[in-house]
């Protein structure tokens, strides 16, 4: 059975998560990481998009697409006011295609009042690639 | 023997394994320069929920229609005489058009015409694949693609690999709206337009 679904789905949840400050901080080597917390030798707070403490330069280029594509058709709001909390990858088995990545993501954006709402849920299907969104229609099979 | 291609063989895998995605709800493909088929006849099986259609200039059929009959592939049709200068092409309607390596051995006008047609075939949703090297603002990728170029235009002044933001504009007056530019090896791209 499978079960058709639009591409750019966003699922609202009622998670009332309050949504902490984070900040990316880079080390005299480069390396960057991403934080809670003020980073020791001074941080630079995220207010675009950024990619969780887990990402890889993958994660971060898949999530500025997905980003990018949610903010393209129009499920993100002010493009200026995204925070990506967290984000974490599901197998999913796509018609005609095969087993293909869903990046799900946890996004704060800025409401009209330029306040954060909190968290919500959404998703976006990976081409082949795992770096490039899918934005044409897709049917996943269950 | 049938004619052969190696850069068909080592990119065979590397598009399919993108154009999987683009074309999951396609239901006919038109293939504009087939070559010698081996990319039809690679992508045929493996996209066995739709129908392609190879074409090319007249004297590229043979080969083409040899390949495809050896292939006996259900879904897999036989080659269409396809200039892309000569209207009405020969098909009216697809999902979706895809060549491979064709933009920079045609003219800049024949280029025209490819946009045009396309433009005029796909159905609405329909995508326009193209894959081979480009150039953007004005400038190569590779120094072997810089390479290529000028032997092509040595060969023919009137090819030469084509500039993203010339293909760009050709595509914007077909309504066809950009989806992706994807990195494909050796210095390729491939890129997608989709009709509005």
């Amino acid at each position: 059975m499978s079960k058709r679904i639009i591409v750019f789905t966003i699922l609202f949840l009622t998670t009332q998560t309050v949504f902490a400050g984070l900040f990316k901080c880079t080390d005299d080597d480069g390396a960057v990481t991403f934080s809670d917390v003020p980073c020791a030798s001074g941080a630079e707070e995220v207010k675009g998009i950024f990619a969780s403490d887990t990402g890889s330069k993958n994660d971060d280029f898949a999530i500025e697409n997905c980003v990018n594509f949610l903010n393209r058709n129009g499920q993100i709001s002010d493009p200026e006011g995204v925070k990506v909390q967290s984000h974490e990858y599901e197998w999913v088995t796509v018609k005609n295609i095969g087993a293909r990545r869903m990046l799900r993501l946890m996004v704060n954006v800025r409401n009209q009042y330029g306040a954060y709402d909190g968290p919500e849920p959404m998703q976006c299907l990976m081409m082949g690639d795992g770096r490039t969104v899918n934005s044409h229609s897709f049917e996943l099979v269950k | 023997m049938l004619p052969f291609s190696e850069a068909c063989e080592r990119n065979k895998q590397p598009i399919l394994d993108v154009l999987v995605d683009h074309l999951a709800e396609a239901r006919c493909v038109l293939e504009i320069g087939s070559g010698t088929g081996q990319h039809a006849e690679y992508f045929a099986p493996l996209l066995s929920h739709l129908t392609w259609q190879p074409t090319d200039v007249v004297g590229n059929l043979p080969a083409i229609a040899a390949r495809v009959e050896a292939a006996s592939f259900g879904n897999l049709l036989a080659p269409l005489e396809l200039d892309v200068a000569s209207e009405p092409w020969p098909i009216a309607s697809v999902d979706a058009v895809f060549s491979a390596n064709s933009l920079h051995i045609m003219s800049w006008a024949h280029v025209q015409h490819f946009f045009r047609g396309a433009g005029r075939v796909l159905k609405s949703g329909g995508l326009l694949c193209v894959y081979g090297p480009f150039m953007y603002d004005g400038k190569h990728t590779s120094h072997s693609n810089a390479a290529f170029d000028v032997s092509l235009r040595h060969r023919d002044p009137m090819s030469g690999i084509r500039d993203f933001s010339d293909l760009q504009k050709q595509a914007s007056a077909q309504y066809l709206q950009f989806v992706v530019d994807h990195q494909m090896p050796a210095n390729n791209r491939l890129l997608v337009w989709k009709q509005a």
